[in-house]
């Protein structure tokens, strides 16, 4: 399978999926005119990566901001890494939030509860960078 | 220092692709610079983004008019676009039943939404008013006026309360 890389716009995240190492990410800002058009190619390079390994997978999340319907997209493609959990491949999702940052911590641990998948949150910023929590 | 009262932008010409993203650079920047916490900035840098997002989704002709303003301690959001009828009617209904909910039942109804993978025709979601609601209350009003050749001036109002 071939890296997926998407550059970050002003108004997209930039995406990474390194199918060797079994590692993606999703950084920046996530608020496209169009959620379904932006992320359904990746959910689609997912499901194809799912479908062929059965090694580790660690998703990290680095959003500083998402609109609403990224929030569903987002929720699309973290169902189906919870999928892939419950069928037995060993997934880790970190989820990056700013220090003071309510609305991402809300938002990641809303995600965490909803979907039922253990999520370690990793504050990062000016005042208290490195810490983690597990929810 | 903002004064008591104060208008933060204002806006009124074309929406699109462009303008939304010029408009979210300087909102954020205006954010940033008064809007105190971080806290705050994110969630009010939502309310518009989601009030945008409408806007040119549903917007049919013409121009539409935006803007931030503090009135004492509160923030008003408001934006105005022309519709269809058919999704004027939405708007109108989609407000007035977020205005009869509790807390809890807008949590429920967010919830539900974000589970069904559908997304609208034009691409929507269906959470941003819900979304709105979950982060800064129900303080949201709806107004569709009748303009000339069938279409409506849809006005959506949001206030909030400022923290900091």
């Amino acid at each position: 399978m071939h890296t997926l890389h998407l550059p970050a716009t002003r108004t997209t995240p930039e995406v990474h999926f390194e199918p060797a190492a079994g590692h993606c990410s999703i950084t920046g800002v996530s608020i496209p005119e169009h959620a379904q058009e932006f992320y359904q190619p990746i959910i689609q390079w997912l499901d194809i990566f799912l479908s062929v390994n059965r090694g580790p997978l660690t998703l990290r999340i680095a959003l500083t901001y998402f609109n609403s319907s990224s929030l569903k997209a987002l929720y699309i493609l973290l169902g189906r890494v919870r999928e892939a959990q419950v069928m037995g491949t060993p997934v880790r999702i970190i989820w990056v939030v700013e220090e003071d940052d309510e609305f991402m911590l809300e938002s990641s641990s809303y995600f965490a509860e909803l979907l039922g998948v253990k999520m370690d949150i990793e504050m990062s910023g000016d005042e208290g960078s490195g810490e983690r929590r597990a929810v | 220092m903002n004064a008591p009262n104060s208008n933060l932008i204002r806006y009124e010409g074309l929406l699109n692709s462009e303008v939304r993203v010029q408009l979210t650079d300087l909102l954020m920047a205006i954010a940033l610079t008064n809007l105190g916490s971080r806290g705050d900035l994110k969630k009010l840098f939502g309310v518009a983004v989601e009030l945008l997002d409408n806007a040119q989704r549903y917007c049919s002709a013409g121009s539409v008019s935006f803007q931030w303003r503090i009135q004492g301690p509160e923030l008003v959001i408001e934006i105005s676009n022309l519709a269809d009828k058919a999704d004027a009617e939405r708007l109108l209904s989609i407000v007035a039943s977020i205005q009869s909910m509790s807390s809890e039942q807008i949590a429920e109804a967010f919830k539900q939404q974000l589970q069904d993978p559908a997304f609208g025709e034009k691409g929507g979601a269906g959470l941003g008013m819900l979304q709105i609601a979950r982060k800064v209350g129900n303080r949201i009003t709806a107004n569709v006026r009748p303009e000339p050749d069938g279409v409506y001036r849809c006005t959506s109002q949001v206030t909030t309360l400022l923290r900091s």
